[in-house]
């Protein structure tokens, strides 16, 4: 008799998954299919047996597995357009699949989760604050004696009508509805926290190498002594810019600039506002800012190893924000080669960024609008100067990322 | 199967950087194994940027183009699958075919022609 198993979550912790395989397989049940979609495993009798399930997550495989893996002695179970389960009696086998996508899927999963979730939060912060406030003022006018109400006053029944015993069916929807709410909110927290520790497994196995404080490498920091120090002999020398990384050709010709005259880049603070600079020779060092939809191990490994040195990278791997730089003698290194890559590059980053901040623009637009035409308020009232202050943020960082692209667009039709 | 072959010319004709990057996994390569050997395939004439690459390689791998996989030091390592191995032997005969017109033409622009 086989046995068929439902696991609604079973990607979120693929390690943990995997592990569950081996354990049925030791008690006699072997996987023999998969429907991913309705997380069913499907598992027929067996001989007991030891053996290392891997599943795998490769977009468009269609089960075409890399011979690598089939020679390295693992046999194919089951597959799907994007997925495939493999498995192997080897202890030590010298080849194996990669967690990497696994890994870009949960944290594109975890990303979208936080991002509604954060909405969520906002949208019930607010409300809250609002009704706080207008308690705090009427605690505060009950007791100054300015506002004196009771229930006479106001002229309210003191009782109402009490509804029939049968449970109204507008009842039940409110309810099933609120419940809904709550599962989902559940499903949503869920989510993110078991994503964020499964995550931080995936990409230790992935080969992550970074050793970071929040979002500067440890190895740049220096000794909070030393800093010191090198504040007294003013040496040192700290460098505020905003919004710099919507124009991320500029950022990299200033730093540049100034590593020519002779100050010395060696870190930025952690929410990559200040740049530290050490007074010292004039270098040729190349800088880029680079952005990336998803940056995992594998860059920051690659880019290593090809002689770029890390000096920033946003707490998200998704929409990640990075600095690299490069010392150099004749060559020019080049963190793109090639046309190409690189005007993609900057389209993609002022698409996005154009993408998220336009439609901001367009609401407070129409809030702003609102307020003065329906609710009569000033233009230049305070509320408004606030909404307008927001609007010109916004526009001025996406306006910024399409100018960047057209500068990169002209550059290179120029060479 | 349709979807496969319309990602596959959706490569046609390739940029350079993409065909020496496909023609670097004649054996899996690491991804700086595929810069230091393009470099040294072409004698230092093409020097890929890591960027380039790991955008390349990320697209490629989604489009099912190649696959990765861990090789015994726990290193990530490209290996071109079926659809990879079809779209470069398509793009290989393009190639000969332009350095075959190449050649039957050069000599009518470089001054060797008799005509």
């Amino acid at each position: 008799m086989g046995k068929v198993i439902f696991k609604p979550f079973w990607s979120y912790d693929i390690v943990k998954t995997e592990r569950w395989l081996a354990s049925m397989h030791a008690k006699g049940y072997a996987l023999e299919r998969n429907n991913f979609a309705a997380r069913l495993f499907y598992f027929k009798e067996a001989e007991r047996a030891d053996y290392y399930y891997r599943i795998v997550y490769e977009k468009n495989s269609n089960g075409n597995i890399s011979p690598s893996l089939l020679n390295g002695g693992y046999d194919k179970v089951c597959w799907s357009k994007n997925y495939y389960v493999l498995r192997t009696n080897t202890q030590n086998p010298q080849v194996a699949p990669s967690y990497i996508g696994f890994l870009d899927k949960n944290r594109k999963l975890k990303f979208a989760v936080g991002i509604v979730l954060l909405v969520l939060i906002c949208m019930a912060v607010f409300p809250l604050l609002f009704i706080a406030f207008l308690i705090v003022i009427i605690i505060a006018s009950a007791v100054s004696g300015n506002l004196n109400v009771t229930s006479d006053e106001l002229g309210v029944e003191p009782s109402v009508e009490v509804a029939s015993d049968s449970i109204q069916p507008i009842q039940v929807m409110g309810i099933v509805m609120e419940l809904a709410i709550v599962v989902v909110l559940i499903w949503l927290i869920y989510t993110y926290f078991k994503l964020r520790s499964s995550n931080k497994q995936l990409s230790w196995l992935c080969g992550d190498k970074l050793n970071l404080s929040f979002t500067i490498p440890r190895e740049n920091l220096l000794s909070k002594a030393a800093e010191r120090a090198l504040k007294r002999e003013k040496k040192l020398v700290k460098k505020r810019r905003l919004a710099w990384f919507y124009a991320p050709d500029k950022a990299e010709i200033w730093l540049e600039k100034m590593e020519s005259k002779g100050y010395n880049l060696y870190r930025m603070s952690k929410i990559g506002n200040s740049f530290y600079f050490i007074k010292g020779e004039p270098r040729a060092v190349k800088y880029c800012v680079d952005y990336q939809k998803k940056a995992n191990p594998q860059y920051f490994n690659l880019n290593t190893e090809n002689g770029w040195k890390l000096i920033f990278t946003s707490i998200s791997r998704i929409q990640s924000i990075n600095v690299w730089s490069q010392a150099y003698t004749d060559t020019l290194p080049l963190f793109y080669s090639d046309k190409e890559s690189k005007l993609k590059h900057a389209k993609r980053f002022a698409l996005t960024y154009s993408i998220c901040f336009f439609p901001i623009c367009i609401l407070y637009v129409f809030i702003i609008y609102m307020n003065v035409v329906s609710l009569d308020f000033n233009l230049f009232s305070f509320i408004n100067l606030i909404y307008l202050l927001i609007l010109f943020e916004f526009g001025f960082f996406a306006t910024r990322t399409i100018l960047y692209y057209l500068r990169i667009k002209n550059s290179l039709d120029k060479e | 199967m349709f979807n496969c072959e319309k990602r596959i010319t959706s490569y046609l004709p390739m940029t350079e950087t993409a065909y020496y990057i496909l023609l670097s996994l004649g054996e899996p390569r690491h991804g700086y194994g595929i810069i230091k050997f393009v470099e040294e395939l072409t004698k230092g004439r093409i020097k890929l940027g890591s960027g380039t690459v790991y955008g390349t390689l990320g697209k490629m791998s989604k489009d099912g183009i190649i696959s990765v996989f861990e090789d015994q030091n726990r290193k990530t390592t490209y290996e071109i699958t079926d659809s990879g191995k079809r779209l470069l032997l398509i793009e290989m005969e393009r190639i000969k075919k332009v350095y075959q017109d190449t050649l039957s033409q050069e000599d009518l622009f470089n001054g060797k022609s008799n005509i």
